[in-house]
């Protein structure tokens, strides 16, 4: 039907085309300057004619510049917006930072993993000491420490704060203990749990303890740390989209007028689009920039207390400042966020402005 | 070049903007469309720029029909076809010279051919002295100049025009008349909407008449060449 009607206007066209040498008073003057003003080839027929790619270049430079630029023109304005954005980056980033430092503390403390063997009291110390040799030569076993009364007393005192009680006893009431620490290799909770039970057979040996539950559940909180670490950053990655995204549709109300003339004179949706989305990466790069010192400052108002813990926790541990990787990543997740954020606000606003 | 064949638009609400419209207006003619507000003139320009679609029949533009032209083809279409409206729409933060290059950029053009491009527009409209000027210091009939300038800038094959000279006093309604008349002279094909009687009376070009949605004639008002 359709290409019979094209046939047919085709042949009618070319007729009244024939038809148009009626009017002579026109004709040279059209001649003349048809080349300058009238291409009569104008095809209809090809309505897709790619851009070319210098053009194409140039209009994402000129995106590219003159979004920053706005930006900038409303320095006030669009700063709030990078403060929203750096503080929904600073968050995650300050937990993850946490979680980073606090994870290789906890890795040394499940190295550290030791049986305690309380020895019988009425032991002899030489008879100890023997079994220290025999127990430092088992193949699964790194070093065996020995722990007399009189410093376990002295240690006591230090750190418990319960030196007074037992100064006032008479005699020592602690035990000699031998501190095992297997090896590298044996060193997991099952094969820790076997050497404990072998130790605990010793003559010598009231009780051999080994203190595995609490280091499970320290792992259980850090996964679960982790975990929330992780939503956290999920959750907030896309509050930043959704910030981003209800900022552009703002920008987009503003240059409804400019939207819709050059949607009239023939621009693409990639066109209009353009702008927006640098602006959008514009407001991801300016925020996750931002974040870069909040983060910094953060974390040396949060480095002395941590410190401080970890001197309690008699590990030798310094917090590690941003490092290079936690920047770009960041820099880069929020420029694809903004990019992301304006492109859906994009997506479902110019739909909504066509001419009328 | 335009063909109407059978169309009708009916809005979503319900009401029936044109019904069986049928004329054609072949390449190089100059024709107006006049009616009553209301009576269906911007709904048959909308159509032609694909703004909105006919509800039924067939809208040909150049042999092509547009119900083929898919959304993402729309814009390739519209470069073919200048438009002019009763605002000239134009951006007041960009100058004279940016307003009327926009769709040079928009079809990635390169400057060097911008400038002359814009340069040759302006000058048709006798506005080259103001290129560097915001659309803002300009006078009404100054900025639908811009707008004209704007609109044929592309060297499109068709100008559409609606109600173009409804803001301005009737001398500078004639100049803008003038100048769509120059240039039909150079061949290009030209649709003016307006319900300025006088002034197409004046001008004596082929006249199509929209009433209610139909079109009740479609005569030409002097030299009879179509009949």
């Amino acid at each position: 039907m359709n290409r019979r009607v094209n046939k047919l206007s085709a042949a009618q066209l070319s007729r009244t085309n024939g038809g148009s040498t009626k009017k002579p008073s026109n004709k040279k003057s059209v001649n003349k300057s048809q080349s300058a003003w009238f291409s009569s080839s104008v095809s209809f027929s090809s309505l897709v004619s790619a851009l070319p790619f210098n053009a194409w270049v140039d209009h994402h430079r000129f995106s590219c510049v003159d979004s920053l630029k706005r930006l900038l023109s409303t320095p006030w304005q669009s700063m709030m917006t990078w403060l929203v954005v750096a503080i929904a980056l600073v968050l995650p980033a300050l937990l993850y930072l946490a979680f980073d430092n606090i994870r290789p503390v906890s890795e040394q403390w499940q190295n550290d993993t030791q049986i305690s063997l309380y020895i019988q009291p009425k032991a002899q110390l030489i008879a100890i000491e023997k079994l220290q040799q025999r127990l430092s030569e088992l193949a699964e076993v790194d070093t065996v420490e020995l722990i007399t009364p009189a410093m376990a007393q002295q240690e006591f005192q230090q750190y418990s704060g319960l030196g007074n009680v037992l100064a006032s006893l008479d005699n020592n009431p602690l035990p000699y203990v031998l501190t095992v620490q297997a090896t590298a290799s044996n060193n997991t909770p099952e094969q820790l749990t076997a050497l404990q039970a072998q130790l605990q057979n010793e003559v010598l040996v009231e009780t051999a303890q080994l203190d595995m539950n609490w280091l499970r559940r320290l792992q259980e909180i850090m996964h679960l740390a982790q975990r929330v670490v992780l939503s956290l950053a999920l959750l907030l990655s896309v509050g930043v989209m959704l910030i981003i995204g209800n900022t552009i549709r703002l920008a987009i109300e503003s240059r409804r007028n400019e939207i819709v003339v050059i949607k009239m004179v023939g621009g693409t949706d990639g066109f209009i689009k353009r702008p927006f989305l640098y602006t959008g990466f514009w407001y991801g790069i300016g925020g996750a920039l931002l974040a870069l010192p909040i983060l910094f400052i953060s974390e040396l108002w949060l480095s002395t207390p941590i410190q401080q813990l970890a001197f309690h926790y008699e590990s030798e541990y310094t917090l590690s400042l941003i490092d290079l990787n936690v920047v770009v990543l960041m820099v880069m997740l929020a420029s694809v966020l903004g990019w992301l954020g304006a492109w859906l606000s994009v997506s479902r606003h110019l739909k909504h402005i066509e001419p009328e | 070049m335009i063909r109407f064949d059978n169309v009708s638009k009916r809005y979503s609400e319900g009401h029936d903007a044109l019904v069986n419209v049928n004329f054609e207006l072949s390449a190089g003619e100059m024709a107006f469309l006049t009616g009553h507000s209301g009576a269906g003139k911007s709904t048959l320009l909308k159509l032609i720029m694909l703004i909105e679609r006919s509800s039924r029949g067939q809208v040909l533009i150049g042999n092509r029909v547009l119900d083929q032209v898919t959304r993402s083809q729309i814009p390739y279409l519209r470069r073919q076809i200048g438009v002019v409206f009763q605002n000239p729409h134009l951006l007041f933060y960009r100058n004279v010279f940016d307003n009327v290059a926009l769709p040079l950029q928009i079809a990635g053009m390169s400057t060097r051919e911008q400038g002359r491009r814009v340069r040759a527009a302006l000058e048709r409209v006798g506005l080259l002295s103001k290129e560097n000027d915001s659309p803002l210091a300009l006078s009404g009939g100054e900025q639908q100049r811009v707008g004209i300038a704007r609109a044929i800038v592309n060297k499109p094959a068709i100008l559409l025009a609606d109600e173009p000279t409804g803001n301005l006093d009737p001398a500078l309604s004639a100049d803008i008349m003038q100048l769509f008349q120059d240039l039909n002279s150079v061949g290009v094909t030209v649709l003016i909407a307006t319900h300025d009687i006088a002034l197409v009376e004046q001008m004596q070009r082929r006249v199509l008449t929209l009433d209610q949605g139909r079109m009740s004639s479609s005569d030409v008002s002097a030299e009879g060449a179509y009949t």
